[in-house]
């Protein structure tokens, strides 16, 4: 799904390489996103581009291009001469993204609930429901798919390139916070909770309710941020 | 709070001379607080194929190629091809599959969308840094507030361009967040293009100039809230402005 047809949303995708949907730098994108994502590559390891070749199992030019990529998306920072660092996402980062998310993500709720077509509230209806059921059983593979499809619709609906390509760059950390807190059932349940009444809310087409849930669910992840904050105070060592 | 006392006090210090505002040669004061950063090749392309296309030496509309860039910076294919993706991604190169380069036309539409996205990124960046500037930094503020002020008065749009840039890279800087400082830098090209393009018939740049001190004397004084309300006072009249541009049509 590309919301934004007439623009590149990761030109890296589109250079040159026209039709294949999937290149090899598209490719080994995925996959190293999904090692950061996961954390099979730990946070704050410093590691050189032939490694992260050899972890995917793909040639250079590909992963040099991934690697750019993940750079952007602040997933990793490359120091010259030094090697590529996977960035950690400490509590404090997580504030500062989450302060981003909050208005970016009011915004995304509010132009959705405006603009979305009937066929997609259906949509957004059952995926609350999805949600919910998310909720009810704590299942995570569950919430993780109803998330993916929310996110995407939001920003089918939206119809602003430049509200896409502000979330895009702020999907990787995302994810990963996410990812961190994922076994924990009671953080499952009250985020898919949360997660229902803001698609819900974009369904009724009610921008003012949308920004409302919006604001609620990064209300509960600012909250989960700052216990992480305090229990790294208590413990005293890194994050 | 002894952050905004010292502010306070930077604010009401004899500002530069007129005679040092006014010196094209010396850089930027934001320089100052820039990490140390040797220029790629990448970025040298990029630097310039940008410029060109903000400053319409490049027409809106125009034909470019990875050869006819090259040629024009003096800079080899590959870091061209890499500069040409990072355009892309900032919406000054359209890649057609197959059929080469495009620089976009002006669209107001697409502007207006732009705006919007803007308003809440930048409203962000500008509490953020009335929070989190240093003392050096409230000072460079300060000074810029007053040169607003004067570029306002004599309707100078030279130095108006020079502290619009010089106060865009500050806010990013003092506002301390990656991730807004990321999507501004994809707005940019495309917000300085489009003034360009337009401020000689459809700007008023004294209102305008104005406007960006408000701004900057609420960061100085460490005004969170009124900064945030500077900026949409600022944006609603860059929204005007835009709109505006299309009666003009």
């Amino acid at each position: 799904m590309r919301a934004s047809s007439g623009s590149a949303p990761d030109a890296a995708d589109a250079a040159g390489r026209a039709g294949k949907p999937d290149t090899l730098a598209t490719l080994a994108y995925r996959l190293l996103e999904e090692a950061i994502v996961t954390q099979r590559i730990a946070p704050g390891a410093t590691v050189s581009e032939a490694q992260l070749s050899d972890l995917i199992g793909m040639s250079r030019m590909p992963t040099r291009e991934a690697v750019r990529r993940l750079q952007r998306e602040n997933l990793l920072e490359v120091r010259p001469k030094r090697g590529i660092v996977v960035r950690t996402i400490d509590p404090h980062t997580q504030l500062r993204l989450l302060a981003m998310r909050r208005e970016v993500e009011r915004l995304l709720a509010r132009l959705a609930a405006r603009e979305c077509s009937d066929a997609q509230r259906a949509q957004l209806l059952e995926l609350a429901v999805d949600f919910e059921n998310a909720a009810a059983s704590t299942d995570t593979l569950c919430f993780v798919h109803a998330d993916k499809a929310f996110n995407e619709l939001c920003l089918a609906a939206c119809s602003n390139e430049f509200v896409v390509d502000t979330i895009r760059l702020l999907q990787g950390p995302s994810r990963r916070f996410w990812f961190q807190r994922a076994g924990d059932a009671q953080v499952l349940a009250e985020s898919a909770c949360r997660h229902a009444a803001l698609a819900r809310a974009i369904a009724s087409g009610d921008a003012d309710v949308a920004a409302a849930a919006s604001d609620s669910l990064i209300d509960f992840g600012e909250r989960l941020a700052r216990s992480a904050l305090e229990s790294d105070r208590a413990n005293i060592g890194p994050c | 709070m002894p952050v905004e006392r010292t502010a306070r006090k930077s604010t009401t210090a004899t500002r530069p001379s007129r005679a040092r505002a006014s010196t094209s040669a010396r850089a930027p004061r934001t320089e100052r607080f820039k990490r140390p950063q040797t220029e790629s090749l990448t970025e040298q392309a990029y630097t310039q194929i940008e410029e060109a296309i903000v400053t319409l030496q490049i027409a809106p509309g125009a034909s470019v190629s990875e050869l006819s860039l090259s040629e024009m910076t003096g800079i080899g294919r590959t870091p061209i091809r890499e500069a040409i993706q990072r355009l892309a991604r900032e919406h000054l190169i359209v890649i057609l599959p197959q059929r080469g380069l495009l620089v976009p036309e002006i669209d107001v539409k697409k502007q207006l969308k732009l705006l919007r996205t803007r308003r809440e990124v930048e409203r962000l960046v500008c509490r953020s840094a009335a929070r989190s500037a240093t003392p050096e930094e409230r000072e460079v503020f300060s000074q810029l507030a007053a040169e607003f002020a004067e570029a306002a008065a004599a309707n100078d749009d030279v130095s108006f361009v020079r502290l619009d840039r010089e106060f865009n890279e500050l806010c990013l800087i003092a506002a301390r967040n990656e991730f807004a400082e990321s999507a501004m830098r994809l707005m940019h090209g495309l917000s300085r293009r489009f003034w360009y393009y337009h401020y000689k018939r459809a700007a008023d740049l004294p209102e305008m100039a104005r406007l960006h001190g408000a701004v900057a004397r609420a960061i100085a004084d460490g005004n969170a809230e009124d900064a945030g309300k500077a900026l949409d006072a600022l944006l609603d009249n860059i929204e005007a402005f835009t709109l505006a541009t299309l009666t003009e049509l």
